[in-house]
């Protein structure tokens, strides 16, 4: 079985400010890393790639220096990886982003998985693993707690999922895109030797131009929706002091977890 | 007697171990320590916190300073479990030349005369005893002790800080030094970023990575570099070792246990100073809370550690960050007057904040409070630099 | 011409889930800037009864489809239906809960019409360009709600999509008689899907692993007197927590290292993390991160912890917890 695993790099910390008069995000460290849940995503790739032949290839849109992420997924098991970095693809929608990992999966080969964190840590829309399954029109499960492939059920996975308090198996015809919650399995860890090794393995750029897409297509041009301003919250995370004897402290810690539990 | 107004930038363990020994003047300062973010939570807390009884880095020179910061923190712990972070795990530092195993039984013979246990060990089955992992090929022998450990950095500038406060001081924390008003070369006192004005006779700036920056608010010079020292937690093949981790140290590198991990970091005399990439002056404010790590430094470690400790070498690599340590170019911190009346340093300590702190801020409290100076405050006064 | 606020009424097993409501009173307010209709798609098993309490909540005008069949998790088929039936509408916006269904379903819709979609908006404004016609203003969080940015929808594109995260509106009240105007496109029919539910089992909190939880309590020196781990015990059972902690309290042998949390431990990121005793040392705030609820408890009332808590609350844990024990 052939994976694609999408991964995205975040900054380390979203410890991020605007600047009150350009309204610029003004961001405390420009360090990057594996966004979290892609982990878990790369994870279950090398638990199916254990099972199965076949390799795994590593995705990501981003500029030149996410090949640190890439070589850091690759230091993990990934096999290959693809990096598509364009200054036309800069600054797209989950669409736009969406219509260029497409691409470049299709450009790259066959794939029967497809998959990816459910979340990114930093603008968290968790809607570009589905938008790439329906340009590649093949079904997806978003969310996912795991996956189980038998192979004498060939050409079906089944990915576990929680819904309404329910655990529900789902079976899914290949090829198909799953992405998987944060946690849902302990990540395994690169070391010194796989981290030296990952520097030799192969890395492929693809252009805009290589997926056969329009500048009009990608990037912030192909984008319906546009970030037109940025801003601080209204309450920093400053946290609100609430007073009151310990019962009704107890009360209101309460009403503030079923709060947030009902959500 | 009108109060001595003392303001102190930066609140991490040289800041808040000298707003205590300022505070233990009963009653003749009034000290405010601003600490633009957390207390402890800047390079301290990337200390290891090795306060070792066998010194090997510095070559024994200033024992007596390492000694006072190691039994400050084992009466801190004493006083109340924790308040130190003390984990006595024991120190092996091991001889790979002649010149190394001189030094190590130096310390040996310093730390039995302050009545610790310690002893030089050539037999190599009983080395691998105390550390299964090693390698015992191509070394001469190894010094040992059970008394030591290390301690918590960030830990010890809390409980310096509640000390302080509890002896009437005051800690402003995400509060930041704006200005530092002088007239006259005199220190007047400070502005901080909330609009507040201060009056002060005297300012200590404890910024160590930021002193460079904190000096140039004064009008002042203060000639810190930076040289990196990168770190890796590891964790061991199986998760957890069966016995307990020491304090390792080698030359080129150190390590110690951080609960069932194991934390590496590469040692001072492992720098090429001349190499951009080790040394230079940065912006600390740009350094991130973790990663950072060069890639050399992969390389550097996995040759290290196949040599020197091969049972750990298949490790994972849990994360990483990088640190700087900021010193003057001949390594000894700064501590004391400068040109400018009234503002003092009590910075530059490279990685040796959390072991010296005690005694540089204790001598420093005495030259504030008395005028007084003492030996180390002249081995390490500003004006050597000049 | 693209007209009417529409909203997707997200049901489970025949009953309109809260956000749905939520969603009526969002487009009631747009409503009043732009005048245009409130628009609701139902797509269900049997939309008959999430169809009358949508009418009942004021909706004017209400699509429905029956689906025929259980289509839980069949996005790929249920997509195209959705996709179609707002090409008949052709609302102006469509607002989506921002749940895992909604997130779901109208990424590939988004993708099918090409019209984008802004993702977990905690607020939609109405605003008015320089022609008279309206545009809409998203705000969303961004970095860990370090940021809010808003997002607008292109010239053209239609309808304008966005998620909105659930509990940021409330809830539109009941009225006694709806007047909606009800349609049911009982030509479409869902095509087949790729996708089938096997099993469907009760699913058990997750209070194994601090990375997988919710919820986790997190205690730190504070929990290390007298018996306040084991209450901090029976409070995180009673809230279906896990239990993570800092240095002291895995030195002290209460939980295992990889329940510990900070620099040198594990970075969590719960949904809800409450904290008894927690100082806040930089070690310790770094490893908890994007929680949507984080309380902090602490005897001390200047703990760096306040900092990065959405809540604090400055009291002996013994005495709250053993309060909370009893509610």
């Amino acid at each position: 079985m052939n994976i694609a695993v999408l991964i995205k790099q975040v900054p380390v910390s979203n410890d991020v400010t605007v600047d009150p008069e350009t309204h610029a995000l003004v961001r405390a460290s420009s360090e990057g890393m594996i966004n979290p849940a892609d982990l878990n995503a790369i994870e279950e790739a090398m638990l199916l790639k254990e099972q199965t032949e076949g390799k795994v290839v590593v995705f990501t849109m981003g500029p030149p220096d996410a090949e640190k992420a890439l070589r850091d997924a690759m230091a993990l098991g990934c096999d290959e990886s693809c990096l598509i970095t364009d200054r036309a693809v800069a600054g797209g929608d989950t669409v736009a982003t969406a219509k260029v990992l497409a691409a470049a999966i299709k450009k790259y080969g066959e794939f029967d998985l497809i998959l990816g964190g459910a979340l990114s840590a930093d603008g968290a829309t968790g809607q570009v693993g589905a938008m790439v399954a329906e340009c590649l029109a093949i079904p997806h499960i978003v969310e996912a707690m795991g996956v189980k492939y038998d192979a004498s059920e060939s050409g079906k996975i089944v990915a576990v999922k929680k819904f309404h308090d329910k655990k529900l198996s789902i079976r899914c015809a290949l090829p198909a895109m799953i992405s998987f919650n944060f946690g849902c399995n302990e990540p395994r860890l690169a070391t010194l030797r796989t981290k030296r090794a990952a520097k030799s393995k192969p890395l492929v750029t693809y252009t805009n131009a290589e997926l056969g897409l329009s500048p009009g297509e990608v990037g912030i041009e192909g984008s319906p929706t546009v970030v037109v301003d940025s801003f601080s919250p209204k309450s920093g995370r400053k946290a609100a002091m609430l007073e009151g004897t310990p019962a009704e402290l107890a009360r209101k810690l309460k009403e503030l977890i079923e709060e947030e539990k009902g959500k | 007697m009108a109060k001595k107004k003392i303001g102190i930038i930066g609140g991490g363990i040289s800041g808040t171990a000298l707003g205590y020994h300022l505070s233990l003047y009963d009653g003749e300062a009034e000290v405010i320590v601003f600490e633009k973010d957390t207390i402890g939570g800047a390079s301290t807390a990337k200390s290891a916190g090795t306060v070792c009884l066998f010194d090997d880095s510095l070559k024994n020179r200033y024992w007596d300073v390492r000694l006072y910061g190691f039994e400050s923190y084992l009466k801190m712990e004493a006083e109340e479990k924790g308040s130190a972070g003390f984990d006595k795990t024991g120190t092996l530092v091991v001889a790979t030349n002649e010149e190394v195993e001189k030094v190590i039984k130096t310390g040996i013979a310093l730390a039995k005369a302050a009545g610790y246990t310690g002893e030089y060990i050539t037999d190599k089955d009983r080395i691998k005893e105390i550390l299964p992992d090693i390698s015992t090929d191509n070394i001469l022998g190894a010094g040992y002790t059970a008394d030591d450990g290390y301690f918590d950095g960030t830990m010890i500038s809390n409980t310096y800080a509640k000390k302080f406060q509890k002896n009437g001081g005051i800690v402003k924390t995400g509060v930041k030094v704006t200005e530092v008003i002088v007239e006259n070369k005199k220190v007047k006192g400070l502005k901080t970023d909330d609009g507040q004005e201060y009056e002060f006779d005297v300012v200590v700036d404890c910024t160590g990575p930021w002193s460079k920056f904190t000096g140039e608010m004064a009008g002042l010079d203060v000639p810190i570099w930076h040289t990196k020292a990168e770190a890796f937690f590891l964790c061991p093949p199986g998760k957890k070792l069966d016995y307990t981790f020491p304090v390792l140290k080698y030359p080129e590198f150190y390590g110690l246990r951080a609960g069932d991990n194991i934390f590496i970091c590469k040692s001072h005399l492992s720098m090429d100073l001349s190499n951009p990439m080790h040394a230079g002056q940065w912006d600390p404010d740009k350094l991130p809370a973790t990663g950072g790590t060069d890639d050399y430094f992969i390389d550097f470690l996995l040759d290290q550690l196949e040599a020197k400790v091969p049972g750990i070498v298949d490790s994972g690599l849990v994360s990483s960050w990088l640190s700087y340590r900021a010193e003057p170019k001949d390594f000894w911190p700064i501590l004391g007057e400068t040109p400018v009346e009234g503002y003092m340093l009590s910075t530059g300590y490279g990685g040796n904040g959390v072991i010296e702190a005690p005694a540089a801020t204790r001598d420093l409290a005495k030259l504030i409070m008395r005028g007084e100076s003492t030996p180390l405050l002249e081995n390490w006064a500003f004006k050597r630099l000049l | 011409m693209a007209s009417g606020i529409c909203i997707y009424a997200e049901s489970y097993k025949g009953k309109l889930e809260p956000v749905a409501s939520e969603l009526v009173s969002a487009a009631k307010e747009l409503q009043k800037t732009t005048g245009e209709k409130v628009q609701a798609i139902v797509f269900a098993e049997k939309p008959e009864g999430v169809v009358t309490e949508l009418d009942r909540l004021g909706v004017e005008e209400i699509y429905a489809v029956n689906a025929g069949r259980d289509c839980s998790q069949q996005d790929d088929a249920v997509s195209q239906t959705i996709a179609e039936m707002l090409g008949r509408i052709e609302p102006w916006c469509v607002l989506i809960p921002a749940t895992p269904e909604g997130r779901s379903i109208f990424s590939r819709v988004a993708m099918k019409l090409g019209c984008g979609m802004t993702a977990d908006c905690t607020e939609v404004l109405a605003g008015r360009k320089e022609d008279g016609s309206y545009y809409m203003k998203q705000n969303k969080p961004s970095y860990g709600e370090n940021v809010f940015v808003t997002i607008v929808t292109r010239d053209g594109f239609y309808p304008q999509m966005m998620t909105v995260r659930p509990g940021v509106y409330t809830a539109q009240e009941e009225t006694a008689e709806g007047q909606a105007k009800i349609r049911y496109f009982d030509d479409m029919k869902v095509g087949a899907s790729k996708i089938e539910v096997i099993e469907e089992a009760e699913a058990e909190a997750e209070t194994g692993s601090i990375l997988s939880a919710e919820v986790v309590v997190v205690g730190g020196r504070g929990v290390l007197e007298d018996d306040n781990f084991a209450l901090l015990e029976k409070f995180a059972e009673k809230v279906g927590g896990a239990i993570g902690g800092t240095r002291p309290m895995v030195d002290s042998e209460m939980i295992p290292f990889n329940h510990q949390i900070g620099q040198t431990g594990l970075t969590i990121r719960p949904k809800i993390c409450i904290s008894f005793g927690v100082s806040g040392a930089i070690q310790h705030t770094e490893g908890i991160k994007d929680t949507k609820l984080f309380v902090a408890v602490n005897t001390d009332e200047d703990a760096a912890i306040y900092g990065v808590a959405d809540y604090g609350m400055t009291a002996d844990l013994k005495e709250v917890i053993t309060e909370y024990l009893m509610l």
